[in-house]
């Protein structure tokens, strides 16, 4: 039986990774940006990253350009193997039927 | 508990679905500075020639190189994230300029004004093109170009230059900041 990761599995933090993963890696999104792809609020956003960085899948840092504040986020390479992990695994899932069809 | 098959694919529609916004953004992120950076080059390309008609030619010389050199510059940004986009920036560019050159060519001699129009009539036109096949906010950008344009050479009839620097140095640089609100 293929069981997918459960915190990737949440429809918001699935977003959130798949955004990250079309980055190469160490290149960072900003909050802002991400928000806009995920189609999410501030609050919802940032509860599942911190979800996110609990499970050192991202990585958050926040910095300032001049006096305004910013934050940005990457996949960490954990993150980044647990997603490919993750899309192997729904293909896996859809293999059988592919099979049948 | 495993999911089922639909969900399964339903979660595969969500990641491409995702991943095809992110790479929209991108792109009109990156198109977002080009358009800036020659939204500011005609529009001063424009204002110059309208001071210093009798210069035209050193003008534009002068201009498209500066946003030449600035542009394979910006282009290097986004080089990590799309490989290989300083060749396609430069082929691009280089094509717009051949066209433009040879149109005169086979046109001569054309007037100033009727020269002009083709620079931003070929580049409305890609606009709508890669617009229909992709991102549909060119679509917009590419038609508010043209017509403008269009309209300014039909109806400018004095200070034609200066209405031409906010048609397309204008419309260029709404677009871009359109663009960035993703």
């Amino acid at each position: 039986m293929q069981t997918p990761d459960d915190l990737i599995h949440q429809p918001v933090r699935l977003k959130i990774m798949a955004a990250l993963n079309t980055l190469a890696s160490n290149q960072w999104l900003e909050f802002v940006s991400l928000r806009a792809i995920v189609d999410t609020t501030d609050g919802n956003l940032g509860a599942h990253l911190g979800t996110l960085e609990g499970a050192d899948y991202v990585r958050i840092k926040k910095d300032f350009v001049g006096k305004k504040p910013r934050t940005r986020v990457c996949l960490s390479v954990k993150g980044r193997e647990a997603f490919a992990h993750y899309v192997a695994t729904l293909h896996a899932i859809l293999a059988p039927q592919n099979i049948d069809t | 508990m495993s999911p089922s098959p639909e969900e399964a694919a339903a979660a595969l529609r969500a990641i491409n679905s995702v991943q095809a916004r992110a790479a929209g953004f991108q792109d009109y992120r990156a198109e977002s500075r080009q358009l800036m950076l020659w939204g500011v080059v005609n529009l001063l390309g424009c204002v110059f020639t309208a001071l210093f008609p009798s210069f035209l030619l050193l003008i534009w010389l002068a201009v498209v190189i500066v946003g030449l050199v600035a542009g394979v510059r910006l282009a290097r940004i986004a080089e990590e994230v799309m490989p290989g986009i300083v060749w396609r920036y430069l082929l691009v560019v280089g094509s717009v300029l051949l066209f433009a050159l040879l149109l005169h060519v086979v046109m001569w001699p054309l007037t100033p004004r009727q020269g002009s129009m083709i620079v931003p009539l070929f580049v409305a036109t890609l606009y709508v093109i890669r617009g229909a096949q992709s991102r549909p906010r060119y679509v917009i950008i590419g038609a508010g170009l043209a017509l403008l344009c269009f309209c300014c050479f039909l109806f400018a009839t004095s200070h034609y230059w200066w209405w031409l620097a906010l048609a397309w140095g204008g419309t260029f640089i709404l677009s871009s900041l359109w663009l960035r609100r993703t």
